[in-house]
């Protein structure tokens, strides 16, 4: 287990933000995390939808169930959070 | 120009500003000296609508880090004069300031204050903003050199770093001596006391929030 800094850039937010992850944290928990510093804050809730992460700009996102050091993302890269369907 | 000063004082928007008295005057002068406008000019065109009113946000949001008291400019009349002069601003930013609206409307002060850091670019120590909103779309120019990550709020920003990318490499943003530990404690509250703003040189809200209150008459009469 160790901190692993991403850049949150949340769906609807104005501005990417510093979140410390788990390296063993999963996709689904990381997109928790990121939700504290926007959801309420900067960005309104979307109850009917799921967060999902993917690399910044890219159209796939990871599982949910994905472990951030089983991922290709590397510390203080930028991620985009954002509400799917599912 | 666009939140600071009185609606009913205001002559022009910053992007008519800029227009008017900025880049027709610069770019007379590239024309009459022969010379092209620079790759980057439509980025700059672009940027006129949008940069600063994330930069607005970004100060208000963290005015603790600032050492004025920043004005929100955002009652329901500077919100029509901004939809007014950039169609659209409120499904962009309104967006955001509906939700801080909201937080101060239900005495939440807390929620509006952010616990984190923003992402500092590289090159300009800006953070980077661009579109929230319904048309969410903020990019950051990512250059990976000698193993290390380096952000850039626009691919000007990010070609200044190529050009000369050992001059730049050492620089640390404040978000990377938080991460490299040389701020404790590791929170938004060391990094306060490590720029020398105790509670006293905090921004606060410019009006004590008194603008809200535009607001709540509205909602009571709805």
């Amino acid at each position: 287990m160790a901190d692993f800094p991403l850049y949150s850039n949340f769906q609807g937010d104005f501005v990417p933000k510093l979140v410390l992850v788990d390296s063993e944290d999963n996709m689904a928990q990381v997109a928790q995390k990121c939700a504290y510093h926007s959801i309420g804050k900067h960005v309104a809730p979307q109850p009917d939808k799921v967060l999902r992460v993917r690399r910044h700009r890219a159209t796939e996102c990871y599982p949910a169930s994905l472990r951030v050091c089983d991922s290709d993302l590397k510390p203080t890269e930028i991620i985009d959070v954002v509400f799917a369907d599912s | 120009m666009d939140y600071y000063t009185p609606v009913e004082a205001r002559k022009q928007s910053f992007k008519e500003f800029m227009l008017e008295w900025i880049v027709v005057q610069f770019e007379r002068q590239l024309l009459d000296l022969g010379l092209a406008k620079p790759w980057y000019w439509d980025t700059l065109m672009r940027d006129l609508e949008i940069t600063h009113h994330g930069m607005h946000m970004g100060v208000w949001s963290w005015r603790r880090t600032v050492w004025w008291n920043p004005a929100a400019g955002v009652t329901p009349a500077e919100r029509d004069w901004l939809e007014e002069k950039y169609p659209g601003w409120n499904r962009r930013w309104g967006r955001v300031w509906d939700v801080m609206t909201d937080n101060l409307l239900k005495g939440n002060e807390a929620a509006t204050l952010p616990e984190t850091l923003p992402l500092i670019c590289h090159m300009s120590n800006l953070p980077i903003t661009h579109i929230p909103g319904d048309d969410w779309d903020v990019q950051d120019y990512t250059v990976e050199y000698e193993g290390r990550l380096y952000h850039f709020g626009s691919e000007v920003d990010r070609w200044c770093f190529q050009i000369n990318p050992d001059h730049y490499k050492g620089h640390m943003t404040l978000v990377d001596r938080f991460l490299a530990g040389k701020i404790l404690p590791p929170s938004l509250e060391g990094a306060l006391a490590y720029m020398g703003l105790g509670a006293e040189e905090q921004g606060r809200d410019a009006h004590a929030y008194a603008w809200i209150e535009h607001f709540r008459k509205l909602r009571a009469v709805a």
